[in-house]
């Protein structure tokens, strides 16, 4: 439930927030649910982007490394209880 | 991670959906997106005005005194202003032309909107077209109508980083290229020889000259002949609401 929370508060971050915080918005729903960064970083630039407003979709690469570095710590960084 | 899978399809069915919209269907995705543009204007207005109770009282009341100069000087303006404009009307009459301009309501712009780019509620339906320059209030040019639908436009901004615009700058009306730095800033290259010093207007280059930013720093290495010069604009594009777009 909270996985889908927050990656529905990122979409409407989109919206409603600076653009910064909607970066940070996404971050945090790719730690959640890994390909989430990618694809709230296309709809983005589905909304925003224009090829004569900038060089390259940058939420789409924001996206992209979101969900790479998530998919990352998922793979490798497995949650236990730590032994004294 | 077993629920991955679904989720992934999903998160990519949303995008696909979104993708319909913007390349097929762009006014609808405007549509949706309208009220959340509302409510994120609403909550942004919101926000400054619980910051402005915090404001340092000493700092209010240098603003209130540096107001009032301010008041001082512009009544006195106006005061010319108007009696230049009753001498231009024994000469000339005072009809005048019917203005043609459209006015657009801002959905969004920056900092919602990432690449300083404002979307309006009028398109061609209205008679917006590509190229149609935009205007904030008082006339002030704001930027170029880069796409149109039906019901909506997007405007570039003339600080969108890395857009080029032809301007003049300073009395002498020095023609310069402007580039887009974001955030409303921008940026050009003069000649060091030129003379151009801080608080020179910027004007949009074409008839009537209207300005659009000053000059905030003139860059001065003995070392380069070209100095960069600052510019900040004249309206401040994150709490512009309304615009007239001339066809």
């Amino acid at each position: 439930m909270i996985r889908a929370m927050t990656s529905l508060i990122a979409l409407i971050s989109l919206f409603i927030f600076p653009w910064q915080i909607a970066l940070v918005a996404i971050f945090a729903a790719s730690l959640m649910v890994p390909p989430a960064g990618l694809a709230l970083g296309l709809i983005a630039d589905l909304v925003y982007y224009s090829p004569e407003a900038a060089f390259m979709p940058y939420f789409t690469l924001f996206g992209l490394l979101s969900s790479v570095l998530s998919f990352l710590v998922h793979r490798f960084v497995k949650t236990r209880i730590m032994e004294g | 991670m077993p629920w991955l899978g679904p989720v992934a399809l999903a998160l990519f069915v949303l995008v696909f959906i979104f993708a319909i919209l913007r390349f097929v269907f762009p006014g609808v995705l405007v549509s949706i997106a309208s009220p959340f543009w509302s409510a994120g204007s609403s909550l942004s207005s919101g926000v400054g005005n619980i910051g402005s109770f915090f404001t340092d009282k000493a700092t209010l009341t240098n603003e209130r005194d540096r107001l009032l100069a301010d008041n001082a000087a512009y009544y006195a303006k106006n005061a010319q202003l108007d009696a230049r404009v009753k001498d231009l009307e024994r000469l000339l009459g005072d009809r005048t032309e019917r203005f043609g301009g459209i006015l657009a309501g801002v959905l969004s712009r920056p900092p919602v909107s990432p690449y300083d780019m404002l979307i309006v509620d009028a398109g061609s339906d209205s008679r917006v077209r590509v190229g149609s320059r935009a205007d904030g209030p008082g006339g002030m040019p704001l930027g170029e109508v880069e796409s149109v639908t039906k019901s909506s436009a997007r405007i570039l901004l003339y600080s969108t980083p890395g857009k080029e615009t032809e301007s003049w700058i300073g009395e002498a009306r020095l023609p310069v290229t402007l580039v887009g730095e974001g955030s409303g800033a921008m940026s050009a290259v003069v000649a060091r020889e030129a003379g151009i010093s801080v608080g020179d207007l910027v004007y949009a280059s074409g008839p009537g000259a209207l300005p659009i930013g000053s000059v905030i720093e003139v860059g001065n290495d003995p070392s380069s002949p070209r100095s960069r010069v600052d510019i900040r604009p004249l309206l401040n594009p994150f709490s512009v609401t309304w615009v007239t777009i001339t066809p």
